[in-house]
């Protein structure tokens, strides 16, 4: 029996595997395959590292964004209730 | 046998790039890889005619299963467990196999492929088990076992760091809308249908944002090396 090598999996095969979202069944195919393709190794080890560059940057910017929402609402609030009293007192 | 034939859809240069990216991957990977065999499997490998070889005690059939399943074996062991101790769990696997072959439990010599995945994976499970067991009996700590050995050296941190930057950089590019998709899929883990659905998104236009941020990503790493590449020339021409 011969082994199908005819082809290679997308990349974005292996970006769903490497964040552990292919089913058991799936895996099969795909690290039986991987065990034998160099070229299917890369493109696993490009996703793992491209997914934990992704998580890290979003990580970081959603902390930026929670970190400067607090102040952002303070000083909305402040204006508003400004614009309340100026209206209120001048009208 | 083995043959050495190129697999298809992987021409010479895509494959040189893609080596070049694959080194500045996960840490270890791509060392841990280049010291297995690099050529590319057979597009058509008759498997029982090297289990029997193998049973036979043939030195080609050992040869041929190093060969072809060399690399690969790395590649899944160091991914899950990381650099330490990677030639003799390599190793370890191997005799496994070649044992199990020669005591004929490989019933389908043509299922070789997933009978070696078997192996590696309870490798893996049995290496899990192992720390998990050594954690929790803390007395008789084994202190040089660990799952996965995840530290870089300080080159490799900054590499990491500066592709950290770029991303940021091309994050904070992005709508609220947009970056929101990518945070939901790659920093929450949801799936793409839950994201297509809460979102009013097509598959379509998911797949396009995922490889439009991950191609302005690959650009930005391209242009920022190239910047980096002429800062020398350029502070060389103006000290002349």
């Amino acid at each position: 029996m011969n082994a199908g090598f005819d082809r290679h999996y997308p990349a974005e095969v292996w970006e769903k595997y490497s964040m552990g979202m292919q089913s058991e069944d799936d895996c099969t195919p795909l690290e039986e395959h991987l065990l034998l393709c160099p070229a299917c190794q890369d493109l696993v080890a490009q996703a793992d590292e491209y997914i934990r560059v992704v998580k890290a940057a979003a990580a970081l910017a959603a902390g930026t964004r929670r970190r400067l929402s607090k102040p952002m609402a303070a000083a909305a609030t402040l204006v508003t209730a400004l614009l309340f009293f100026w209206t209120a007192t001048f009208s | 046998m083995a043959a050495s034939l190129r697999a298809q859809n992987a021409p010479a240069n895509e494959k040189e790039t893609k080596d070049q990216d694959a080194k500045h991957a996960l840490p270890g990977v791509a060392e841990a890889v280049d010291s297995g065999e690099d050529e590319q499997p057979s597009t058509s490998v008759d498997w029982p005619e090297l289990v029997y070889r193998i049973q036979r005690g043939d030195e080609s059939g050992m040869e041929d299963l190093y060969r072809l399943f060399a690399r690969g074996i790395r590649f899944y062991l160091c991914r899950q467990l990381g650099m330490q101790e990677l030639d003799d769990k390599v190793h370890d696997t191997f005799l496994i196999v070649v044992q199990a072959i020669r005591r004929g439990d490989l019933r389908e010599p043509e299922r070789l492929m997933g009978f070696v995945r078997t192996v590696v994976r309870r490798q893996v499970a049995a290496h899990i088990d192992q720390v998990v067991h050594s954690r929790r009996d803390e007395l008789h700590l084994d202190v040089g076992v660990r799952v996965v050995d995840g530290r870089r050296n300080p080159e490799q941190n900054m590499a990491f760091q500066q592709k950290v930057d770029f991303m940021l950089e091309i994050l904070n590019q992005l709508s609220d809308r947009d970056r929101e998709i990518l945070t939901r899929f790659y920093l929450h883990e949801e799936s793409q249908e839950e994201i297509c659905q809460e979102m009013d998104l097509t598959e379509t236009q998911f797949r396009l944002l995922k490889s439009r941020a991950k191609a302005r990503f690959g650009d930005l790493g391209k242009r920022k090396l190239q910047q980096k590449m002429l800062v020398p020339f350029f502070s060389r021409i103006s000290a002349r």
